[in-house]
């Protein structure tokens, strides 16, 4: 009798047992794990992102910055390249330019405008 | 529905031992939290930006500076500099014949002992060349680092060196424009915050640094390039031709008191400023250097003549044939007269006839006319050490002084007191502040400089009385090398003697020619003048041919045309002019 009573007793919590650590609980732990998984991913993924994007942010920058830096470069040397006193020297000693004379100065009267856009052409001496 | 027990059958006691150690644990985590994120908030924070966060301090660029027409006359570039931290060296010597490798011209044992001195910071070059920089960080040698630095440059060289100025090493303004407007042209470095890696790698930046560097205001001038050039290549030309020992011509605008151009012979290059060569000839001389102005100055005192009335046109004069006695004193002109009308004493440029002119007025009258003139104080240019001139007050004159003072001795005045002083006859009698800086520009922000009129000094009538003299000196006088074909010029030549040791020399003089062109509608006040020339020693023959070339060059590059076609268009341009003086005046 008693081991009757006992051997419900045992099934009773065989089956407590199974029931608590049966298929629903593991999905259910199966389900937490994976949305902790997929939020610390959702949480990681734009901050990993965040900081792919600083350092092209910054390599880019860095590119900007030594663009930016060569044109001004080129800019003065473009400057340096056409001062006034280098043309000249090119125009007279290379092309065989000459300063034009006065007379040689002719101004003509735009037709739009003749009171203010005057114009110089110069002509052959 | 049956609720289910899910621990019956459990030990209470060990359920409760469980939870409690589970809870405790909880409990303890979260005391510790609280004092962490609470309590020790300030100090964990610190360490962590100590260890993630970056202090990044962005150098600035100084501001540039252009001429009239958008020309960059002065600019910055980068030019990285290299400095050392000796105790962070490893190897003095390997280190040193390594930078010494990139760095030829430096001296490899002076490197040496740089890197093993005892100071904490010693800079090994200065403003190089960032491939050279690029090169050195790829030895990554220790203890060796790098400072992003600028350069200043100056492309064109030496035009308008002396007036532009130059920079530093560290990039402050030590001469010229650039000592001016120092603290308009420099830029405070922007500090801003980043994160960086484990690596100390850079992972991002606060959004000011996205800006870029801050920069300084752009400086736009009132000097026009292509004058300048002229100027420049006229003064050097004839500045050699004559044997001259330097040489300056200021050119103004009347109406705005902008000066339009600057130079002074020989030049300065603001690229070379630490040669000794370039030292003495980096100040600035138009305003520096007061001089005697000789016979120009004779204008003045025609001026008062004419304001005060003192004198007709058709007045004639007699001008003792050459020399005369005055307050035991010999005068002399440069040639003998006999009667000359007050206009043909201008013409002639006789110190006789223009003395006789003169003693019409008191002292104390003909020293208000000067210091109404500008003279004795100084003009109030935008560039550092002018120099106000030297007149002495009436009470401190001599019997010789008065005299003296007509013909333009016993008074210095600087260049640009003098181009303002025509200004002033050409404009219609005003007296305006010279000025360098048209605008100032920073990001949008824009500020520009209005003409600045400091008083009348002449009325209109006298100014145009002046005027039709001063076209007589050119057309029929000592300036008749100055004139044009095809446009009116007013100007007066001037031959100073320079003294020295107490007398003045009979060798060492100062030659000068000043006027305006078109006379009838101004649109430039010139001066030439030369100091010391060894051939050509009168203001006539020495500065009034250049004068002439610079003034010819100068119309057509402003499209000025000759009078037969001029007429309307001036009066259009005075009138402009005239609206923009009483506009500047309200």
């Amino acid at each position: 009798m008693k081991s009757q009573q006992q051997q419900a007793s045992d099934t009773v919590r065989r089956q407590r047992r199974e029931r608590i650590m049966g298929k629903p609980t593991i999905c259910v732990l199966f389900c937490c794990t994976v949305a902790m998984l997929g939020g610390i991913l959702i949480y990681l993924w734009p901050q990993m992102r965040l900081v792919d994007m600083g350092y092209r942010e910054g390599v880019l920058q860095k590119q900007r910055v030594e663009a930016l830096q060569r044109q001004e470069e080129l800019r003065l040397e473009l400057v340096s390249l056409s001062q006034l006193s280098r043309i000249e020297e090119i125009a007279t000693k290379f092309l065989g330019l000459k300063t034009p004379q006065s007379t040689q100065i002719i101004y003509v009267r735009s037709q739009h405008n003749p009171q203010h856009d005057l114009q110089i052409v110069t002509r052959e001496p | 529905m049956r609720r289910v027990r899910y621990f019956t059958g459990y030990s209470r006691p060990r359920l409760y031992l469980v939870v409690g150690f589970f809870g405790l644990s909880f409990l303890a985590i979260l005391v510790r939290l609280t004092v962490v994120q609470v309590g020790q908030y300030t100090y964990w924070r610190d360490s962590a930006e100590a260890q993630y966060g970056r202090r990044i301090t962005v150098s600035p660029v100084r501001g540039s500076i252009f001429d009239r027409r958008n020309n960059v006359l002065a600019a910055s570039i980068p030019a990285p500099s290299v400095y050392a931290t000796p105790r962070e060296v490893r190897q003095p010597g390997a280190t040193a014949q390594k930078i010494f490798s990139i760095f030829p011209s430096l001296s490899q044992s002076r490197l040496q002992q740089q890197l093993t001195s005892k100071a904490s910071f010693v800079w090994l070059a200065r403003q190089v060349s960032p491939e050279k920089v690029s090169a050195l960080e790829a030895l990554k040698l220790p203890g060796i680092h790098i400072k992003k630095e600028t350069r200043r440059i100056y492309p064109r060289g030496v035009m308008a060196g002396s007036t532009i100025g130059y920079a530093g090493v560290d990039e402050q303004g030590l001469g010229g424009l650039e000592r001016q407007y120092d603290n308009v042209l420099a830029a405070q470095p922007l500090r801003t915050n980043g994160t960086r890696d484990a690596r100390g790698r850079t992972v991002s930046f606060d959004q000011d640094a996205h800006a870029g560097p801050p920069r300084g205001a752009d400086l736009h001038l009132t000097l026009d390039m292509r004058l300048q050039h002229i100027a420049e290549k006229e003064l050097a030309q004839q500045a050699e031709a004559i044997g001259a020992r330097s040489g300056l011509v200021v050119i103004m605008d009347p109406y705005t008191g902008g000066i339009l151009t600057l130079a002074s012979y020989p030049f300065f290059n603001p690229n070379d400023y630490r040669n000794k060569a370039q030292r003495s000839w980096r100040r600035n001389r138009a305003i520096t250097d007061p001089v005697e102005p000789g016979s120009t100055f004779k204008v003045v005192a025609a001026a008062a003549a004419l304001e005060e009335k003192t004198v007709d046109l058709d007045e004639v004069f007699f001008c003792e044939e050459g020399w005369t006695m005055r307050n035991n004193r010999v005068l002399r002109d440069h040639k003998p007269f006999e009667f000359l009308t007050f206009p043909e004493v201008m013409e002639n440029s006789s110190n006789i006839c223009m003395a006789k002119v003169n003693e019409r007025i008191s002292s104390e009258q003909f020293y208000e006319y000067i210091r109404r003139f500008g003279f004795g104080e100084k003009s109030l240019i935008d560039l550092p050490a002018e120099h106000p001139g030297g007149i002495r007050h009436p009470e401190d004159w001599s019997a010789l002084s008065h005299d003296s003072l007509t013909i333009g001795q016993e008074i210095t005045v600087t260049p640009v007191q003098l181009v303002a002083a025509f200004s002033a006859i050409a404009n219609g009698g005003w007296l305006l502040r010279p000025r360098l800086v048209d605008r100032m520009a920073k990001g949008d922000l824009e500020q520009t400089f209005k003409p600045e009129r400091r008083r009348r000094i002449l009325s209109q009538q006298t100014t145009n009385r002046l005027t039709s003299i001063l076209v007589g000196v050119v057309e029929r006088g000592t300036g008749a090398q100055a004139a044009l074909d095809g446009y009116l010029v007013a100007g007066k030549s001037g031959t100073a003697q320079k003294a020295e040791n107490g007398r003045y020399s009979r060798s060492k003089v100062v030659v000068s020619f000043i006027g305006y062109a078109p006379a009838e509608a101004p649109r430039f006040v010139i001066l030439v003048m030369f100091d010391e020339p060894k051939k050509k020693r009168w203001g006539g023959s020495a500065a009034a041919p250049s004068f002439r070339r610079i003034a010819e060059q100068t119309l057509h590059h402003l499209q000025v045309p000759p009078g037969r076609i001029r007429p309307e268009i001036e009066d259009t341009y005075i009138a402009n002019r005239t609206e923009e003086l009483s506009l500047a005046e309200q």
